[in-house]
């Protein structure tokens, strides 16, 4: 093993241009919940970690009704799922960010390091899907945006170039008559990596009574996390009754591109993501609902 | 229950040892630095389920600055060792039977350096067919694991029967076919469990040391130092008094830490060192070497008339026992003694075999067989009452065993407390024998489960510090704070404040023998020896008095560091007088005490869960559990609870969740993300209550409680499960998938 060296720089241009020298030797550090035990692991025979938590862009939590939520990538997910506009207006964010390990691994872990991870089972990212984030990268060529529906492309790839990092999230403000949540399934209560998560984001009518956009995203079942357009498709423009409900089920079901392994077979999978999909999409419901009253 | 005047036994005292490791003094083997050099040894593990090692060359590795020594088999004499049956090798010579199996060693400076040298030793293995399934080591044409095992020396208990048996093991009584013809009906079931791993907090750690005068030193986490000690002199080919064993602190065994691990291994990096050379696990090691508790098939055929009496049962039970005969021997050899259930069957046969795979060689694991027998036997009484109609407790009640049973072995049961613990689950749960479904998807379900707890032959040795303060010496470890029961023991007979006992664990070389800390027979064994040390401290005590008191030594009583007549509150006479007086004549007051092997005796535990099952996913919730159990007299009934709060504990993980899964014919899961212990939210409320009743020879009356509570868990669980659902997983663990699979097909 080599030594590794610890760089923690408080500006961003100075992360960047560590992690350009370093090359492949350098990986940014955020909360090591992934990091430090990969490296522990398998060493990844890093010689070099970029602490980014001290770069003042990267803390930024704030939400006004205009632009909605910006979320730096270094904020701990103790913060994300505590603070009240995330709680009231994307709680299915606040979900997924209070799943993650236990209290100990949420004042560590930071959505930036879960999505940066890459992995099509982290639990925020169905979240920050189907709430429409946009994920703001910087790197050695300056700005650039990518959706976050884009941001993973394999498993533990992400859209990031070398050098380049990702700063902060930005969610635009949610409609009115519109609630969002997020499930995973895991055979125990806590501790544990999704076998199947799921994610919807609704909005109805003024009336309460027809969908007016729905979006849907499913997790760990498959290489990068989908986005299940055909699920969103019918249930816009119609009642959420059951039969609806469940036709959204089936489309996630269809979506679905789950491997057969020791945490759940492809046919487990595939079945349980329809569930989730129900089970979220009347729990979205459900919010708007709650929150007419 | 008896009512009882005791100062120290029967009250929930706190464990003695909570301060040491609540402030992270206790030393574990990890923590173990002698003084001067110490080396890091790792151990070179077969990376295949079954291979013949062609050749092993250990020159690229030697060659690498800061390696010490690298040993093979070639560095230790030519033996085979076993417990039960001499079939294993510390270091391998031609032929490994498992991912994991030990094959080199390397010591190091530093644990990098070792890791690195691993990689360097070029191994070259002919890979041989594997068999991973015991079924599949019963065929014909599998792969023989052991081809020699007919030349094997039977050390003990182990029944060698060709081809991959290692042990086949069988009692009956009466004829089970004939009373199976005569029955009204017979109902014939198959139930599996899986291989479940310990889990304990502290991976094994061994620290060995070579001392100038040729004998070795070794420290070890392990809940058997005697046996381990014989099992390392034998390996070395050394006499027994040449290897001290020094028991550490344990972070956990259930079982796990009775075998031999890396300890041979260390003390021959050691000898050819020079250094001592500490070897600890990772933890995917430990999961990979451990010996868990064997998986199970279990073929039960039960006859039962139309007045609800079970008449005859044949129980097949084919145990998964890996790569070496480790205490999945004893397993089969113990299970036709308790495998017939809680109940009195007159036609019974019970068959066991213990079967070589190419998976990690099973053991002891918390009442070894206990929670997998239990499973089927209690799954079939409610299924059969179900069928036929019948109320399902009534049904158990008017078949349980009466006291002064005679066991299929022939031994005598006595202190039977089934009854009263079935009674004593039904009032605390509030069970309902007419139940209904309290509301969909929700259930509850009962066990009754049965254990014999026994004691193995153990000395103790207890002295008088000149201020009449007490030390008990004992070579037995600490795993569940029965230190604190003994010494509880000690302080009541002496009347002494429970800080005026000090218990101290020595090693092989300084312990009198002990029994080894499993079994559910420390408090029994230990306890009575301790018992009887400090009488026997009593009783010079009381004839050191003789004189001052003028009275005979039956008339005398301790309080409170006097000596008195009883009665006559002030003829009495300081002990520290006597100690005086003792110093002049007699000598110092040294007590000692020893038992012999203990007849097993039966225990009792009914426990009822209550769970509501999602029957989308399939996932179960526990939200309730109770359990009674039969606990003899609790010397110290906080110590009980934990021990009762535990077992149920790890019986839900191997109910719901807990597998080692092999995939390609090695373990996939050798890590805790993905071997699934249950965490604190997957663990209901429980309730307990301690049936007491003294037993008829433990100390105070007590009786082993550390094995019993898991037995029942799976049943009472998977009877649950059937009342919310209607369906049957007889399969463990009960993981969702498998559950969802089931709900599905009925539907
Ligand atoms: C006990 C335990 C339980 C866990 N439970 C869960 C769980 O329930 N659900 C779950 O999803 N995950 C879980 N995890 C995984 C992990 O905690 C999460 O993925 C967490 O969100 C990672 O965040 P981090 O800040 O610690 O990332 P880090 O480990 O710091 O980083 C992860 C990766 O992203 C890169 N990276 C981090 N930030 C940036 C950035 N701003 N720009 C560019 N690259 C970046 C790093 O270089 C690294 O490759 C668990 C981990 C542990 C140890």
């Amino acid at each position: 093993m080599k030594p590794l060296e610890y760089h923690a720089p408080t500006s961003l241009d100075e992360a960047i241009s560590i992690l350009k020298a370093e090359g492949s030797q350098a990986a940014a550090l955020s909360g090591g919940t992934d990091l430090i035990i990969q490296n522990r692991a398998r060493p990844l025979d890093l010689a070099h970690m970029v602490d980014i938590k001290r770069i003042p862009e990267l803390n930024v939590l704030e939400y006004d009704a205009k632009n909605g939520l910006r979320l730096g990538a270094a904020v701990p997910c103790y913060k994300v799922a505590e603070y009240e506009p995330i709680v009231r207006l994307y709680p299915a964010l606040a979900e997924g960010a209070e799943l993650i390990g236990s209290i100990q691994i949420q004042s560590r872990a930071t959505v930036g390091g879960n999505i940066c991870n890459g992995s099509p089972a982290a639990d925020t990212i169905c979240a920050l899907i189907v709430l429409s984030a946009i994920c703001a990268i910087r790197g050695p060529d300056g700005n650039r945006d990518v959706p976050a529906v884009d941001f993973m492309v394999g498993p533990g790839e992400t859209a990031l170039k070398p050098g380049e990092i990702l700063v902060e999230m930005r969610l635009p403000p949610p409609p009115a008559q519109s609630s969002n949540a997020y499930l995973r399934f895991i055979p125990r209560n806590e501790m544990d990596i999704a076998v199947v998560c799921a994610a919807a984001n609704i909005t109805m009518d003024d009336k309460g009574v027809t969908c007016t956009a729905a979006t849907v995203a499913i997790g760990a079942v498959g290489p990068t996390p989908i986005l299940v357009q055909a699920a969103g498709a019918v249930l816009t423009g119609a009642k959420l009754d059951a039969a609806a409900i469940a036709k959204a089920a089936k489309a996630a079901s269809a979506a679905a591109r789950p491997i057969d392994d020791h945490r759940g077979t492809v046919e487990f999978r595939t079945h349980v993501a329809g569930v989730l999909t129900r089970r979220t999409v009347e729990l979205a419901a459900q919010r708007i609902k709650e929150d007419a009253k | 229950m008896a009512a009882h005047t005791y100062n120290q036994v029967g009250k929930p005292i706190p464990r003695i040892d909570n301060a040491s490791k609540l402030a992270g003094q206790a030393i574990f083997a990890e923590d173990l630095q002698p003084a001067g050099k110490m080396l890091h040894g790792l151990v070179l593990r077969s990376p295949h389920p079954h291979a013949r090692i062609r050749s092993i060359d250990t020159a690229r590795a030697e060659a690498l600055p800061g390696v010490r020594a690298i040993v093979t088999a070639q560095d230790l004499p030519d033996r085979l060792v076993g417990r039960y049956l001499a079939d294993e090798r510390a270091l391998a010579t031609d032929t490994v039977r498992f991912v994991g199996d030990r094959v080199a060693a390397v010591a190091a400076d530093t644990r990098e350096v070792a890791q690195e040298a691993l990689g360097l030793i070029d191994v070259d293995y002919e890979q041989l067919p594997a068999v991973m399934d015991a079924f599949d080591a019963l065929e014909d044409i599998a792969p023989l694991l052991h081809p020699r095992m007919a030349e094997y020396e039977v050390v003990a208990m182990a029944a060698p029967a060709g081809g991959n048996i290692c042990s086949l093991n069988e009692l009956s009584r009466g004829d089970p076919e004939k009373a199976f013809a005569q029955a009204d009906r017979v109902f014939e079931e198959v139930y599996t469990t899986g291989m479940v791993h310990q889990a304990y907090l502290e991976p094994h750690a061994c620290l060995g040391i070579h001392n100038p005068d040729g004998s070795f030193t070794v420290h070890s986490s392990t809940q058997a130092p005697f046996q381990l000690r014989g099992m390392i002199a034998d390996a070395l080919a050394v006499s027994h008094n040449r290897v001290r064993l020094v028991p550490t602190e344990i972070g956990g065994g259930f079982g796990g830490k009775i075998s031999m691990q890396d300890e041979v291994a260390a003390l021959a990096l050691a000898r050819k060192s020079g250094y001592p050379v500490r070897i600890v696990m990772t933890r995917r090691e430990d999961f990979l070497c451990g010996t868990p508790r064997a998986g199970f098939h279990i073929a039960i055929k039960t006859g039962v008339s139309n007045d609800a009496k079970l008449i005859a049962r044949t129980l097949d039970i084919l145990l998964d026992g890996g790569a070496y005969a480790h205490g999945g021997v004893l397993v089969s050899w113990a299970l036709p003694n308790f495998a017939e259930g809680p109940y009195n069957i007159p036609h019974l046969r019970i068959t066991a075999r213990c079967v070589y795979t190419n998976k990690p060689p099973s053991s002891a694991f918390r009442a070894p067989g206990g929670p997998q027998v239990n499973f089927a036997i209690e799954s079939e009484m409610e299924r059969i009452a179900a069928e036929m109609g019948w109320d399902a407790v009534d049904f158990r009640r008017n078949n349980l065993m009466p006291d002064g049973h005679v066991s299929t072995s022939g031994a005598t049961m006595d202190c039977v407390m089934a009854p009263e613990t079935l009674d004593a689950a039904l009032a605390l749960s509030g069970y309902k024998t007419d139940q209904t479904r309290p509301a969909p998807n929700r259930g509850r379900g009962l066990a009754v489960g049965n254990w014999n707890v026994g004691g193995m032959a153990s000395a103790a040795v207890v002295k008088l510090n000149d201020d009449g303060s007490a030390t008990l010496l004992t070579g037995v470890v600490d795993l569940t704070g029965v230190h604190t029961a003994l010494a509880q023991i000690v302080a009541e007979v002496l009347d002494l404040a429970m800080d005026q006992v000090t218990v101290k664990t020595l090693d092989t070389e300084s312990a009198p023998h002990a029994t080894i800390a499993a079994g559910s027979q420390v408090l029994k064994s230990m306890g009575d020896a301790a018992l009887r040390a400090t009488e026997h401290v009593r009783e010079q005590l009381f004839a050191l008095a003789v004189e001052p008191l003028d009275a005979p030594p039956s008339r005398m009583e301790l309080h409170q560091g006097d000596v008195r007549v009883k009665g006559a509150p002030g003829r009495s006479v300081p002990v520290t007088n006597l100690l005086g007086r003792a110093m002049a004549t007699s000598g110092p007051v040294v007590g000692q005490g020893a038992t012999g092997n203990y007849k097993r005796m039966p225990s009792f535990g009914t426990h009822v869960a209550d769970v509501e099952v999602d029957p989308d996913t399939g996932q179960v919730q526990l939200t309730g559990y109770w359990a009674s159990q039969d606990v003899g007299i609790a010397v110290n009934p906080v110590a009980v609870e934990g021990q009762i709060h535990g077992a149920i504990v790890q019986g839900i993980g191997m109910t719901l969740s807990e597998e080692m899964i092999f995939h390609d014919d090695r373990l996939a899961n050798a890590n805790f993300l993905d071997y699934k212990i249950p965490s604190v939210l997957d663990v209901p409320p429980i309730e307990t209550v301690l049936v007491e009743q003294p037993a008829v020879d433990g100390p105070f009356g007590a009786k082993g409680i550390g094995e019993p509570p898991i037995v029942p868990v799976p049943a009472a669980i998977a009877n649950a499960i059937f009342h919310a659902v209607g369906v049957r997983v007889t399969s463990l663990p009960i993981t969702p998938e498998k559950l969802r699979k089931a709900i599905r097909a009925k539907a």
